[in-house]
């Protein structure tokens, strides 16, 4: 009995000393600047934290400031939160960039300077579909209706330069795209180079790019006004230097960027200029 | 097999069953089991992505979905060997690509799993499942627990062998020993320690079993001793006896001898066993049939044969004994050559000695019958002389004669007496009388001498005593005869005589002891000379024999008669005031036998007077009634071949009137009672050419002579003779020397009053 009581007290005991340990790091952190970092839930989340926490961590250590990564469930979630400024640094597509720009006033800071962004279209290899001419009422799948490349801008070109008229269907993510499209549930569908290249050759081979969109500037890493510039300057020189070396080239690679580099609001002025809003599905 | 072996034996037995249910029963029901288990997870597996497929597939989100699998098959890589996923429309979308070939192979189970998709049917999950894992983790499982059983098994019988050695088997073996030794007669044993089991009791009951065993054999052993004693006891018995002793078995073979027998036959030790009877025996028919059908019990003669081929006297007695179911045949033997040989010598010497003795007797008949029939003529002759004139002197002279002349009557009587009694030839009478009737007849024969002497004569017989008696009358009145004339002839003028009898004791409803007592008054004898009276030829006093005459033999004849009739005489007596002698009789009361006692009087009453010294005078009514003078003319014929005895019959007889012819002998007899009638026959027994009892004989074959009275006059008077006289067929018999008066009293009553007699 004494000594189930004696266990007892010495574990509340180990745990208020715990708990002390736990409390002195956050005490010490308040007395740094801490930055809310938002990234887009093109992964999941686990996965966004291996490819971020190093960064981060690296980033940390190169400006002395604390990067808290902040989590969104969902694409819309997270265009919510950065429309409501929740984020000091956030990671999105270009068109989140101008949806920011306009919505908080956030500016770009560093982008991948040796890709662009594009969405492609892609049929069944063995299809009777050989040509965009030949989708016309056709039903059409794409991962989402707000992906910039795969979705908004293809139906953009669908639409302003083909004319053409559609059923399109939204299948969550590219490689379901390019299911659906061997499945023959969608005579075609759209996605991105990046992801059809990630797939399995079986499933590229059986497949036929028919139509590219125009490239724009892929996805910033964006500011919020808030942030002042040395601030935002001294995280985007830690962010170009980490993309100098060697392991911060493999960390960056992860995003993806392969190459980083300084981004300006004036790289995403072309996208503006497509008016993809009218694309938009809000309720989505 | 020993319990060891056969404990092991049902213990593999048994585990072998249990492993073999184990193996081939519960293993296939377990993995069965495991199976269904297994198909049922998998089910739930594919269960749980129900929801996710049907979303997936309605948003057609095949990469989810294909993501989602391809996990699974990562995560069931070990049991799922294929998954395919076919839409309602019959496209596969699982896996998008490869052969829809289906793996083989035992271990593989094959699940289809549908899932109701509302646009696009029902989809359905295909999963090829291989349950080999499991299966084998099911072997596994089994195959440990068969191990743990096994180990368990050998723990479990080693530990039963250690408690079978303990508790059972070595109890057991000290059992088992123990019963050995007590087989080969070792009782200490050492038994298990003691337990409250089965063993214990097993113990418990082998410990009493060997007291018992113990005790029986104790008791053995001393029945043992005592029967070897008996049998030593028996053997020194049987070896030792003077008899001879062989036992012989059903096929008269000698089985058993002692040492007797075998000195009888002149074998030496043991060598009579095995010997038949037929080679102990001389008699040819002697064979084991003839011993059987000998009288057991009985002695037996046979000519024994010795061993040397000598033969001799052999007396057997033989016993059957039952031994076994076997009949045996026991055999007392003796050697009685030497006792034969006595027995001869014994033989001759008694027909010697009764050769003599028939010589005296003879001797002793003859003398008294020689001596009497000269006495006959005396007596009668002298009273002849008393009828004719006689003076005074004379006939003093002749009294003194005839005195002499009966004084030697009774001499002579008591002389045959004596040697008859002495040579127990004497026999008693068993006949009817009656007591008052002997009692006043000794009054009237005592009575005449005591009024001659002046002693007066009392005579006592009480009424109350029974009056008819069974025995023999005449030989009574002989001894109170006597003692009654001896008390008178003793006692002196003026003395008295008394004569009573009385009963002394009634022994029975038939038999009673008399006591007749005679008492006088008279001289007396001294004390030291009473226990001489009854001896022979002694009287109390040699002046006695001066004074009073007599030899002296009528009391040792009364005391010896009266010991034939079961009494006794004795005598007391006090010297100059009297003596009372007493006798005692045994006889049988007899009542109601009046036929008996007619014919006893025919046949006794003329019979001589038990006392001879009776003289006409002290016969007075009989004397001196003048008997004979009915007889007047009466014709008699008088067969006697003694020319004297013819006199002095003749002279009595025509005294009395009476008409005598005299034939000489039996043959003249018959001619003479041919030629002439006549009414009665005087008939002499011992007679020359022809007696007296073949006469007798010849005339009663006569018709017309059957009613002639005849009777006998003989000298002797022996019963015997007066039978004889009887059978031959007389009528009455008449004792020499009779009495004239008596001789013509009975013709008187014979030929006038003969019916009374019948």
């Amino acid at each position: 009995m004494k000594k189930t009581v004696a266990i007892l007290c010495a574990s509340v005991v180990a745990l208020m000393l715990l708990s002390v340990n736990v409390w002195v790091p956050t005490a010490q952190a308040t007395e740094k600047k801490v930055f809310k970092i938002g990234v887009v839930p093109q992964f999941e989340a686990r996965r966004l934290h291996e490819i971020w926490t190093p960064i981060l961590n690296t980033l940390e250590e190169e400006t002395g400031y604390h990067f808290e990564l902040v989590g969104s469930p969902t694409i819309p979630a997270f265009e919510k939160e950065f429309s409501e400024g929740a984020f000091d640094f956030a990671y999105m597509n270009p068109y989140h960039a101008l949806m920011a720009e306009a919505a908080q006033g956030y500016q770009p800071l560093v982008r991948d300077v040796k890709r662009s962004l594009f969405g492609i279209l892609v049929v069944a290899k063995d299809g009777d579909i050989k040509k965009v001419e030949d989708l016309q009422g056709k039903t059409l799948a794409f991962p989402a209706p707000n992906a910039l490349a795969a979705s908004l801008q293809m139906r953009q070109e669908l639409h302003d330069n083909f004319k053409l008229d559609f059923k399109p269907i939204y299948v969550k993510t590219h490689d379901s795209v390019y299911y659906n499209v061997l499945l023959g549930d969608a005579a075609a569908g759209g996605g991105v180079q990046k992801t059809f290249n990630s797939q399995a050759p079986q499933i590229r081979d059986n497949l036929l790019i028919i139509h590219q969109t125009t490239p724009v500037a892929p996805h910033p890493i964006m500011v919020h006004p808030r942030v002042n510039a040395v601030q935002a300057d001294k995280v985007k020189q830690a962010l170009l230097h980490l993309g100098s070396t060697d392991v911060g080239k493999v960390m960056l690679a992860n995003i993806p960027m392969k190459q980083i580099g300084e981004a300006t609001m004036a790289d995403y002025e072309p996208l503006k200029q497509l008016h993809l809003e009218r694309f938009v599905v809000e309720s989505y | 097999m020993n319990i060891r072996t056969k404990l092991i034996f049902a213990s593999l037995t048994a585990f072998s069953v249990y492993m073999l249910t184990l193996f081939f029963v519960w293993m296939p029901m377990q993995l069965e089991k495991t199976k269904r288990d297994f198909v049922e997870t998998q089910l739930m597996i594919l269960n749980a992505t129900g929801p996710d497929v049907v979303r997936n597939i309605l948003s057609r989100d095949y990469a989810a979905l294909i993501a989602s699998f391809d996990k699974q098959m990562l995560n069931h890589q070990k049991t799922w060997a294929q998954i395919s996923i076919h839409l309602g429309d019959g496209k596969r979308i699982y896996p998008l690509f490869g052969a829809s070939q289906k793996p083989v192979g035992e271990t593989l189970i094959e699940i289809n799993y549908e899932i109701d998709t509302i646009d696009r049917g029902i989809a359905t999950i295909n999963l090829i499942a291989d349950w080999k894992t499991v299966r084998q983790d099911g072997y596994d499982s089994v195959f440990e627990l068969m191990r743990f059983m096994g180990i368990a098994f050998v723990l479990m019988v080693s530990l039963g062998l250690l408690l079978v050695e303990f508790l059972l088997r070595r109890p057991l073996m000290q059992l088992t020993d123990g019963a050995e030794k007590i087989s080969q007669g070792d009782y200490n044993i050492q038994l298990p320690a003691s337990s409250n089991d089965e063993i214990g009791s097993l113990t418990n009951m082998f410990e009493v079993m060997r007291t018992r065993l113990d005790e029986g054999r104790a008791s053995l052993r001393h029945a043992l001793i005592r029967a070897e004693e008996s049998e030593h006891y028996q053997r020194t018995i049987f070896e030792n006896l003077s008899e001879g002793l062989v036992v012989l078995d059903q096929q008269g073979v000698v089985q058993r001898s002692n040492r007797a027998a075998e000195q009888i036959f002149g074998y030496g030790y043991g060598q009579l066993l095995g010997e038949r009877i037929t080679a102990l025996i001389a008699d040819q028919k002697i064979d084991i049939h003839a011993i059987e059908s000998l009288q057991v019990g009985q002695a037996y003669l046979y000519q024994g044969k010795k061993s040397s081929g000598d033969q001799f006297a052999l007396e057997m007695v033989v016993s059957r004994i039952e031994m076994h179911n076997a009949q045996l045949f026991a055999l007392i033997l003796r050697d009685i050559s030497l006792r034969e040989q006595a027995k001869a010598a014994l033989i001759h010497a008694k027909e010697a000695a009764e050769a003599a003795d028939q010589a005296k007797s003879q001797f002793l008949a003859n003398m008294t019958h020689e001596i009497r029939t000269p006495m006959n003529a005396i007596i009668g002759l002298s009273q002849l002389i008393f009828n004719t004139k006689l003076d005074r002197e004379q006939r003093n002279y002749l009294e003194k004669l005839r005195e002499a002349s009966e004084h030697m009557m009774v001499i002579i009587n008591d002389i045959l007496d004596f040697s008859k009694i002495s040579d127990q030839q004497l026999t008693l009478r068993h006949a009817y009388f009656q007591l008052p009737e002997l009692m006043d007849h000794v009054r009237h024969v005592i009575e005449p001498q005591g009024v001659k002497q002046g002693v007066s004569l009392f005579v006592n017989c009480p009424n109350a005593l029974p009056r008819g008696y069974m025995g023999d009358k005449q030989r009574l009145e002989q001894i109170l005869l006597n003692l009654a004339n001896n008390a008178v002839k003793f006692t002196p003028k003026g003395g008295e005589v008394y004569i009573a009898v009385a009963l002394k004791e009634r022994i029975n409803a038939l038999q009673a002891v008399l006591q007749f007592v005679v008492k006088d008054t008279g001289i007396g004898i001294a004390p030291e000379d009473q226990q001489s009276l009854f001896h022979s030829f002694q009287q109390v006093d040699g002046s006695s024999t001066r004074r009073y005459g007599g030899i002296g033999l009528g009391l040792v004849i009364s005391k010896q008669l009266a010991q034939l009739m079961g009494g006794d005489v004795w005598v007391e007596s006090v010297v100059n005031q009297g003596s009372t002698f007493s006798f005692t009789v045994t006889l049988e009361i007899a009542e109601n036998q009046k036929y008996e006692v007619e014919k006893e009087k025919r046949l006794f009453l003329n019979i001589r007077p038990p006392m001879a010294a009776i003289d006409e005078k002290r016969l007075p009514q009989q004397a001196k009634t003048a008997p004979g003078h009915a007889l007047q003319g009466v014709n008699i014929l008088l067969v006697e071949d003694d020319p004297v005895n013819q006199f002095l019959a003749k002279a009595i007889l025509e005294g009395a009137g009476v008409i005598v012819k005299v034939a000489n002998h039996g043959q003249e007899a018959l001619q003479l009672l041919e030629a002439h009638p006549f009414d009665a026959i005087l008939m002499d027994c011992q007679m020359p050419v022809m007696d007296g009892f073949t006469a007798t004989e010849q005339i009663r074959t006569q018709k017309k002579y059957r009613a002639l009275p005849i009777i006998a006059l003989s000298a002797n008077v022996g019963k015997e003779d007066v039978e004889h006289a009887f059978a031959a067929g007389m009528n009455a018999h008449v004792g020499k020397p009779f009495q004239s008066a008596t001789l013509l009293a009975i013709l008187e009553k014979w030929i006038f009053n003969p019916d009374h007699h019948h």
